[in-house]
């Protein structure tokens, strides 16, 4: 038994090399460069016409870290060019099936769903330490928030964008090359760019740009070639026609984007704080200092005590705010995170300074508080 | 950068003429405003900036106000004060939204 397990283990080492051997024999990669894509981290935004071809080509690749970003889900109109679904997949969230399509194709890989459309509230949490974001998304201002996000952030964006036949490529922030916002930084009479939905695609046309994502993504990761940075490349699938436009940095484009992402970073890190998680809140029960207001009517259960928690429903929090010191750390709570929501805004409002609520509320407290005992 | 100064030279034995000639390309929602992928354009006006060729072909095609996009000149994104010369490939890019 013993022996049949380790010539098991010995032989899924082999077929793992042999999934790689082909890309492995290149020169330019070798064990090394597979290695690389093994420790690699790639954020794809946008489980689409784009990213599917994306993931499909990293994860087939070997890149050790997805993550895919799309709060959207599987309609039959994708399935001429979305070609990680299938009918059985109608309805169903694009991020949860991509992922689980992909780590089908390759088990080795790591991939993390983000379930939820990419936006101001959450880009700066979900782009994280991601080592290369893969714009894959329809909608020009959220190319606009991936460009300022990344700008501060330092991450390369591998940017790709489709009309009809037409497509652009391009690979924005690397080794301070210019961005997006160099490229176009008008954003006026943006809304009335057309996305798929709005102009037609033939299928094949984001598979093609895709793939040349793809191909971007993994030169940066393997440090070979030359990177399209700087660079616009221009495709014309219907007459085959194909240009690169050169284009530099543009400061004042670039000023724009860092004000713009560090202004959202500030908003992202703001509303972390403010939202406090069940650990954290234990936490503070213990701490003096921390001023925990049961915004709760007197009625409401489970009570919950210690020394620091005073009780004043919500209600009363109007009369009461005049006795309380603007520059106490004061942490709101109630049920279920929605009334301390109401009272952190409204406490912000009156000048309180260092403000948090419980975010889901104090019945999941008392849950997870009572299992842990 | 080492075509440019042999270009200027062309343009400015061109420009005695006072006849620019300039190859236009559209592409995106900007090749559908025009009808046209690409046309060539014979100008009077030598010495004529990005900004006021894009003021013009505004005129000229009045939907292209309503569009967003980047011009190249000679396969390069192109600041408005640049100077035309004669023969140059002047590109119109909208950016695309879909994905």
């Amino acid at each position: 038994m013993r022996s049949e397990k380790l010539n098991s283990k010995k032989q899924k080492e082999v077929i793992n090399t042999a999934r790689y051997s082909r890309q492995i024999i290149l020169s330019e990669i070798g064990i090394l460069g597979q290695e690389k894509l093994q420790k690699a981290s790639v954020l794809v935004i946008g489980a689409g016409g784009l990213g599917c071809p994306v993931l499909q080509n990293l994860a087939a690749a070997g890149v050790g870290f997805i993550g895919i970003v799309d709060g959207d889900v599987v309609e039959e109109t994708n399935l001429h060019r979305q070609l990680l679904y299938t009918l059985k997949d109608c309805g169903k969230s694009k991020a949860i099936t991509a992922a689980e399509a992909i780590m089908e194709l390759n088990p080795e890989v790591k991939v993390r769903v983000f379930n939820e459309f990419f936006s101001i509230e959450n880009a700066f949490e979900i782009v994280g330490d991601y080592q290369i974001i893969v714009d894959c998304t329809d909608t020009i201002g959220i190319r606009y928030l991936i460009n300022d996000v990344s700008i501060v952030k330092k991450i390369p964006v591998v940017y790709a964008s489709i009309y009809k036949f037409e497509g652009q490529v391009s690979v924005f922030n690397y080794k301070n090359g210019p961005s997006y916002r160099c490229l176009f930084p008008q954003t006026e009479s943006l809304s009335s760019v057309p996305n798929c939905v709005a102009s037609g695609v033939l299928g094949v046309l984001p598979n093609t740009l895709g793939s040349f994502q793809a191909m971007e993504v993994l030169k940066i990761v393997l440090e070979i070639g030359t990177v399209l940075s700087a660079k616009l490349l221009l495709y014309d699938g219907l007459h085959y026609q194909m240009q690169l436009v050169n284009f530099n940095r543009n400061p004042a484009a670039i000023e724009k984007g860092i004000a713009n992402g560090l202004a959202i970073q500030r908003q992202n890190s703001a509303k972390m704080a403010e939202n406090v998680t069940a650990a954290t809140f234990l936490e503070k029960c213990k701490q003096e200092d921390c001023l925990i207001i049961d915004i709760r009517e007197g009625y409401e259960e489970p009570k919950w005590e210690a020394s620091n928690v005073v009780n004043i429903p919500i209600s009363s929090l109007e009369s009461y705010c005049s006795q309380l010191d603007k520059n106490q750390e004061i942490l709101l709570f109630c049920q279920s995170g929605q009334r301390s929501q109401l009272a952190l805004a409204y406490l912000k409002k009156e000048g309180f300074t260092k403000l948090s609520h419980l975010e889901n509320g104090i019945q999941f407290v008392s849950m997870t508080n009572s299992n842990s005992h | 950068m080492e075509c440019s100064s042999a270009k200027h030279k062309y343009s400015r034995r061109v420009s005695k003429n006072s006849i620019m000639i300039l190859n236009i390309k559209y592409f995106g929602v900007l090749a559908e405003l025009t009808k046209k992928k690409e046309e060539q354009l014979v100008l009077e006006e030598p010495n004529m900036t990005v900004n006021s060729f894009k003021s013009k072909m505004e005129s000229a095609y009045q939907e292209m106000q309503s569009v967003s996009y980047t011009i190249a000149v000679n396969q390069a994104i192109a600041g408005v004060d640049t100077t035309l010369n004669d023969q140059d490939v002047i590109a119109f890019l909208p950016p695309y939204a879909g994905g």
